[in-house]
C-alpha cells in the first residue's frame, strides 16, 4: 500500500454507480481508487439475475450480471485500481481533501484524496422498521436477502412463502421463488396500489397466478422456532388493520419488500446535509453535495427504479469529481453559485436539490409524483419569483415545459434543463407540477 | 365473436396498457387466404414494439427465462444463466425442472452455451456472467 499517494478521486462502492463514476473520472484524467466492501465488484447487480437492465443506456435487455460486466470491463480496460474486501471506517475532511481510514485483511490503511464520491447504494428496510406483531421466529427475510440466498448461494428461504410489500424486489422474488419450486401464497401490499413497476406485476405475479392482495398487511407472525403462519388483515384508508378482517395463511417464510433507504453513514459523519424526502445527500446538478469535494450518485442519493439512471448520475459525479480535484491540485477550486430547487404540486421529490449557476453542466432532473396522476400532468420549470402562488402560467419565461401522459410514484421521470437557460438564475428554481383536469 | 384482452406491455419500463381485439380473419384480397395478422388489433402501445408484443401476447405469450445453475470447480456455487430467446410462458416451470440437474463446469465466459436446445424448443441457455475456476476447489458445490 502506497501510503503517501494522494488520489484525485476515491470512489466508495463498486456497484454500478461506483464503477461508472470511477470510469468517468479516469476518462477525465484523474487518478482513481475504488474501495469496495465485498469480494467482487458489481454491487446488487450480482444477485439481480433477471433481465430488463440497460434498455436506456445500451438499448438492449441485459441481466444484472451482464450489465455489471460491461462496467467491470470498462474499469479493467482502464487499469482501474479496485481495493476489494475493504471497509471504510472513517473519513475526515482537511484543507486539501480527505483522509480515509480503511480496514481489510492486511490491517488498517490511511488513504488520501481530493474528491470523494459516495456510491454506497441503499439498504433494505427490515421487519424492525415495519410494525408487525407476534413471534420472532426464523424465516423472516428481506427480499434482497432472500434473493442473495437463492441466486448467489443456491439456498431456498422456505417451501411456502408469503411476501409483504409490492416493491420491485418483492415482485421479482415472487417469480423467482415460484420458478425454484417454492409455493408463493401471495403478495400483500398495505397501500391501495402496487409499489413496483406495472410490468413486474404482469410478468412476475399475474403470469403465475400468484394472489395479489392490496390494502392488506401482515398483522401478526406465528411460529415458535420457525414461521408457521402469518395473519393477514385488510386495512382502512389510513392503513390501520380493520377489526374482524383477519385471516391466517400457512407459510414457513415471510419475505419483506417494504422499501429501500439510501445508505449514508459516511455522508452523515462528514456533515453532508440530507434531503428528508429522498434520505440521500442534497446535491447540485454535478452530484456535488453541500460539502465541497463530496459527491454522491446512484441509490445513495435517491432510490432509482432503473440502473441506467444510476449510471447516468454516476458519470456526472465522476466527471465533476475529477474537475474539482483538478481545481484543488492547482489551489483554485471552482467556486459554486448554488440556487435551491423548489417543488410545487404533487411532487414526492426532485433531484438535484440545487442548481450551480456557475457550472456549464446541464441539469438532469429526476422526479417522482407523490400519487398516481392517471390523467397526466403538466410540468413547468422556471425562476421561482415568476410563479404565482396558484401555479405556473404558460409563459416564455419558463425554462422547461413538459406534458406527461400518466405519472405514478414508482416510475421516476426525467428532464434536462440546459445550463444556458439556468445560468441567469438569481433566485430559486421552481418545478411546478399541475395535474390535468384539476383546478 | 371478437374477444378483447387487456394487459400491461412488458417490453420496457413504461408499461403501456394494451387492449388487443381479435376478430374473425378476413380473406386476403390477393390470395384469398385468411389474413390472421390484421385480425389482431392492438390499441394503447406507445411504440411499434408494443404492437408486436401485444399480437404475440394475445395469441401465444412468450417470456425470457433467467435462473441459476449449480457449478463445478468454480469460485462460487451458482452461475446465472439466460435463455437465448423467449420461450412459451407455460413451459417456464418445465424448463426450470429440466435445468435443476444441469451443472456448469468452470471456466465459462459470459455468453457461452451451458445447455443446448432446452426442452427441444431450439433455445439455448447461456451463461450471463463469467465463471472463474477456483484453484483450491475441484469439488462440486451443493
Amino acid at each position: 500500500m502506497k501510503r503517501e499517494t494522494i488520489y484525485d478521486v476515491i470512489v466508495l462502492g463498486a456497484g454500478p454507480a461506483g464503477l461508472a463514476a470511477a470510469v468517468a473520472a479516469t476518462d477525465s484524467g484523474s487518478s482513481v481508487l475504488v474501495v469496495e466492501r465485498e469480494e467482487r465488484p458489481g454491487g446488487i447487480l450480482k444477485q439481480c439475475i433477471h433481465d430488463g437492465f440497460g434498455l436506456v443506456r445500451y438499448k438492449e435487455k441485459l441481466t444484472g450480471p451482464e450489465y455489471a460486466r460491461r462496467d467491470i470491463a470498462a474499469a479493467e480496460s482502464r487499469g482501474l485500481y479496485l481495493l476489494a474486501e475493504t471497509f471504510v471506517s472513517r473519513v475526515e475532511k482537511g484543507q486539501d481533501g480527505f483522509a480515509l481510514t480503511c480496514v481489510n485483511r492486511d490491517g488498517l490503511h490511511d488513504l488520501r484524496c481530493r474528491s470523494l464520491v459516495l456510491a454506497t447504494g441503499c439498504r433494505e428496510r427490515t421487519d424492525r422498521q415495519v410494525f408487525i406483531h407476534g413471534d420472532r421466529p426464523a424465516g423472516v427475510y428481506t427480499a434482497g436477502l432472500a434473493q442473495a440466498m437463492v441466486n448467489l448461494h443456491g439456498l431456498l428461504p422456505g417451501r411456502t412463502a408469503a411476501i409483504l410489500g409490492s416493491g420491485d424486489i418483492g415482485l421479482i422474488m415472487a417469480r423467482r421463488l415460484t420458478l425454484e419450486g417454492v409455493a408463493v401464497a401471495g403478495v400483500f401490499e398495505v397501500k391501495a396500489e402496487v409499489s413496483g413497476l406495472t410490468r413486474n406485476v404482469q410478468q412476475c405475479v399475474r403470469d403465475f397466478g400468484i394472489p395479489l392482495g392490496l390494502s392488506t398487511t401482515v398483522s401478526r407472525v406465528f411460529g415458535r422456532q420457525r414461521v408457521e403462519a402469518v395473519e393477514l388483515s385488510r386495512v382502512d384508508e389510513r392503513l390501520r388493520p380493520l377489526p374482524g378482517s383477519a385471516s391466517l395463511v400457512d407459510c414457513d417464510c415471510l419475505i419483506l419488500s417494504v422499501g429501500l433507504i439510501p445508505e449514508n453513514e459516511i455522508a452523515v459523519s462528514l456533515g453532508v446535509p440530507l434531503d428528508p424526502a429522498t434520505r440521500g445527500p442534497q446535491v447540485d446538478q454535478n452530484m456535488h453535495s453541500l460539502i465541497d469535494g463530496v459527491f454522491a450518485c446512484g441509490n445513495a442519493v435517491h432510490v432509482n427504479d432503473l440502473v441506467d439512471y444510476v449510471s447516468e448520475s454516476a458519470e456526472t459525479a465522476g466527471r465533476a469529481a475529477a474537475a474539482w480535484a483538478r481545481g484543488l491540485a492547482v489551489g483554485q477550486p471552482t467556486p459554486r453559485r448554488l440556487q435551491p430547487v423548489k417543488t410545487q404540486g404533487p411532487l414526492l421529490y426532485a433531484v438535484p436539490q440545487f442548481v450551480d449557476t456557475a457550472s456549464p453542466v446541464d441539469t438532469i432532473c429526476y422526479f417522482r409524483s407523490n400519487r398516481t396522476l392517471a390523467s397526466g400532468a403538466r410540468l413547468a420549470v422556471g425562476p421561482a419569483a415568476k410563479f404565482a402562488a396558484t401555479g405556473p402560467a404558460t409563459t416564455a419565461e419558463n425554462f422547461v415545459e413538459r406534458k406527461f401522459e400518466v405519472l405514478r410514484p414508482p416510475e421516476m421521470e426525467r428532464f434536462v434543463l440546459p445550463a444556458a437557460r439556468s445560468a441567469g438564475l438569481t433566485g430559486a428554481l421552481q418545478l411546478a407540477l399541475k395535474p390535468e383536469g384539476e383546478a | 365473436m371478437s374477444p378483447v384482452k387487456q394487459f400491461t406491455c412488458i417490453v420496457c419500463p413504461r408499461g403501456c396498457l394494451l387492449t388487443v381485439e381479435i376478430t374473425e380473419p378476413a380473406a386476403d384480397a390477393v390470395s384469398g387466404a385468411p389474413n390472421y395478422l390484421d385480425a389482431v388489433r392492438v390499441v394503447g402501445a406507445a411504440c411499434g414494439r408494443g404492437v408486436v408484443y401485444g399480437r404475440q401476447e394475445a395469441t401465444a405469450p412468450l417470456r425470457s427465462l433467467t435462473t441459476t445453475l449449480r457449478t463445478s470447480g468454480a469460485d462460487r456455487p451458482r452461475l446465472p444463466v439466460r435463455s437465448s430467446a423467449d420461450l412459451p410462458l407455460e413451459r417456464l416451470l418445465d424448463a426450470c425442472i429440466a435445468l435443476d440437474t444441469v451443472v456448469a463446469q468452470a471456466p465459462l465466459r459470459c455468453g457461452d452455451v451451458v445447455m443446448a436446445d432446452l426442452l427441444g424448443l431450439g433455445i439455448d441457455m447461456l451463461a450471463s456472467d463469467d465463471l472463474a475456476v477456483c484453484p483450491a476447489n475441484g469439488a462440486s458445490h451443493g
